[in-house]
């Protein structure tokens, strides 16, 4: 295996001398990270604030404060007293309030929804979003409080038992979830900057991967290849040096990035020992990948062509940029038969979970089929003679 | 050394070589001529045990190429048609990573580069990036890989395409001098005068086949008809091709219809010469020029082809 790592040591030295690599693997990723993480991430600090008057002060008047505040994804609501929205609002301090009416309760108990109203500046456009966002609460509250009503009648029980049963059904747990927790130590986020940084090193390994495999093809067009075969090397030892320097290019950007974006923007990659093997398998099916396309293609400008198609496209359906949630069905059905969909879940069960080796088994095994089902393809189609 | 047995090969049911045989001795100097698309490649590449042969054998130093190519690999330096190097690497660089690849230890590596660099005059470019060099730079370094390893063999496929006379000169020079030291040399080429320069012997290749063997002077005693006398005329018509062929002392005339010339075999030019200016003028031929040459290898490949090596 001498052999194997003569070649494998040129090829990265004959990479690492190029000055625009370090643009390729590096600067790019981190900026587009940067860049694109922020975009998703900043959209927190960006909410804005609506104010909240509660003058019925029930039970009710303080359930729909709540499910207002929950998973509010278009603003920050905060109570305040009547007197202070006032003079908030006319000084244009804030939006706009939300205001719940002596008798709101009751009101809601004879099936009427009238005692919510909502104050605004004429600046806010999102007006009707908000409206909107507290009509479809109040149509919620309102039928589980007529359901309650309505119960109360036939059983004798007062309402509210009913109605907080069916509130606190809402909290329990469909499916039993286990998150590892290390003293001391915090729970990592998939934030946007954490998403992205996954991302985006998926994609620019993938770039940087599929246009070394076209080396390969260099190879046979300049004569390497041919003086490479003349030497008393065995096949196994010739493919092995070429696919060792694939995969250690791989692992030196991957790596670089993962410790980079680890100290730059402060993202939590969660267990290294699970990271270090989802990485080596994501690799392991780019490296395949990237062979199979070698084998496929004639020059090394269409290796990079088709290769950065593939890239783009693939990335583009398997959520590297937007979270795949957000794309129709289809597209999310395509995504299952990519790598980098399942390596980005196996990155999310890590670190969003604390997910351990065992955890993403299954992500390690689909990546590790894709790359054994690239590379026999790949390696069928690359010629030793 | 070597011995190549009725070798041939096919691809895609196309038989590019048909039979070929020769030997070459230890320390012997040996020609492959013949013109582009012979088959001298394929037979190179079947030697060095990078093609495998469909059937016949080659043997080195008694080793099948085919059951044990990479002990036969150890033994042959191979030189390609191509610039077989790594253009942003420096030669040094180049140089180290073909020495390893063929086994050898860091230490001896470095120490042959020195000697290699030294042999084909490029020690002061030693850290030059092999893109920086001229076309005659980059075919020494292109041989010097071949030598780390210091072979028994050395097969060189058309080591000059492409450079100019200063360059060629010196890599011919250099590949005498590695004969003169005792290597074993294979020279393909299509130029003749090369082949006759470096080599003690030499093989003939045609459409994959082996048309002729044999030394220099071997070669050109067995041309019947040796001497070419060529006659450019006004206009070639057959009457005058046919009426040439009864003249005697005509061994064989070979017309070339479209650049309205005509090569015609003799022996004893001398005496030819007055009977073929007779039978133009009997053939109402106007002759704007003519030459003699007399019998070498190209006029030999002519005789047995009817073409010319450069064709």
């Amino acid at each position: 295996m001498k052999k194997s790592w003569v070649i494998c040591s040129m090829e990265i030295s004959r990479l690492l001398k190029k000055r625009q690599t370090y643009l390729l693997m590096f600067v790019m990723p981190l900026l587009f990270t940067l860049i694109f993480g922020s975009l998703m991430s900043g959209g927190e600090q960006e909410k804005m604030t609506i104010l909240l008057v509660d003058k019925d002060q029930t039970d009710l008047s303080q359930t729909l404060y709540e499910q207002l505040k929950e998973d509010n994804a278009l603003f920050s609501l905060k109570k305040s007293t009547e007197v202070k929205a006032k003079q908030m609002i006319e000084s244009k301090k804030i939006p706009g309030v939300i205001i719940i009416q002596k008798g709101f309760q009751d009101g809601m108990l004879q099936s009427e929804d009238s005692f919510v109203g909502f104050q605004k500046i004429p600046e806010l456009t999102s007006s009707s979003t908000i409206t909107g966002y507290v009509s479809d609460k109040l149509s919620k509250m309102k039928i589980e409080v007529t359901a309650s009503n309505q119960w109360s009648q036939y059983s004798g029980e007062a309402w509210e038992v009913m109605y907080t049963g069916m509130e606190n059904s809402k909290e329990q747990p469909l499916a039993i979830r286990h998150v590892h927790i290390d003293k001391n130590e915090s729970v990592p986020q998939m934030n946007g900057m954490s998403a992205r940084a996954a991302g985006f090193s998926i994609m620019f390994v993938m770039m940087m991967l599929l246009s070394v495999t076209g080396t390969i093809i260099e190879a046979r067009k300049n004569g390497v290849w041919y003086r490479i075969l003349a030497t008393p090397s065995s096949k196994l030892e010739i493919a092995f040096g070429y696919l060792l320097s694939f995969f250690l290019i791989g692992w030196i950007q991957f790596g670089v990035l993962l410790i980079t974006t680890h100290y730059l923007f402060d993202v939590q990659w969660g267990n290294p020992f699970s990271i270090a093997i989802l990485v080596s398998a994501l690799l392991f099916a780019i490296v395949g990948l990237g062979l199979c396309i070698a084998g496929m293609v004639k020059t090394v400008e269409q290796q990079a062509s088709i290769g950065n198609l593939i890239v783009v496209s693939t990335c583009m359906l398997s959520g590297v940029y937007w979270p795949i949630e957000i794309t129709p069905k289809f597209m999310q059905k395509m995504a299952e038969f990519l790598p980098q969909t399942w390596a980005l879940r196996g990155f999310t069960e890590i670190i969003v979970s604390g997910g351990t080796l065992i955890d993403i088994i299954d992500n390690i095994a689909i990546l590790i089929g894709f790359g054994l089902l690239f590379l026999v393809v790949g390696m069928r189609r690359i010629r030793f003679e | 050394m070597l011995v190549v047995s009725d070798i041939k090969k096919s691809f895609d049911q196309k038989e590019v070589v048909r039979g070929v045989s020769f030997s070459v001795e230890k320390g012997e100097s040996f020609g492959l001529l013949g013109p582009n698309g012979a088959g001298k490649s394929t037979t190179i590449s079947m030697i060095c045990g990078l093609l495998t042969y469909d059937s016949g054998e080659v043997t080195v130093d008694g080793i099948s190429v085919k059951k044990k190519p990479l002990d036969v690999k150890k033994k042959i330096g191979v030189v390609p048609q191509e610039i077989a190097l790594y253009p942003t690497m420096s030669a040094k660089e180049n140089l180290l990573f073909w020495g390893k690849m063929y086994g050898l230890s860091s230490k001896l590596a470095k120490k042959r580069v020195d000697e290699v660099l030294e042999y084909v005059g490029l020690r002061d470019r030693a850290n030059d990036k092999i893109e920086t060099f001229s076309g005659g730079m980059k075919r020494r370094i292109n041989i010097g890989a071949s030598l780390m390893h210091e072979p028994e063999l050395l097969i060189m496929d058309e080591p000059t395409v492409g450079i100019d006379p200063q360059s060629r000169n010196h890599i011919l020079e250099t590949v005498k001098r590695l004969n003169q030291n005792g290597m074993t040399v294979i020279y393909t080429s299509h130029y003749m005068e090369e082949v006759e320069f470096l080599c003690n012997r030499i093989g003939i290749v045609d459409q994959g086949k082996m048309i002729a063997l044999g030394t220099k002077s071997d070669l050109v005693n067995r041309l019947a008809g040796g001497t070419v006398i060529k006659l450019s005329v006004a206009s070639l018509k057959d009457e005058f091709t046919a009426s040439l062929r009864k003249v005697t002392n005509v061994e064989r005339v070979i017309p070339d219809i479209e650049n309205n010339s005509v090569d015609i075999f003799v022996h004893h030019h001398q005496l030819a010469f007055s009977d073929i200016i007779a039978c133009a003028m009997d053939n109402r031929v106007q002759v704007l020029s003519f030459e003699v040459q007399e019998p070498n290898l190209e006029s030999l490949f002519l005789s047995l082809t009817g073409r010319t090596l450069r064709d």
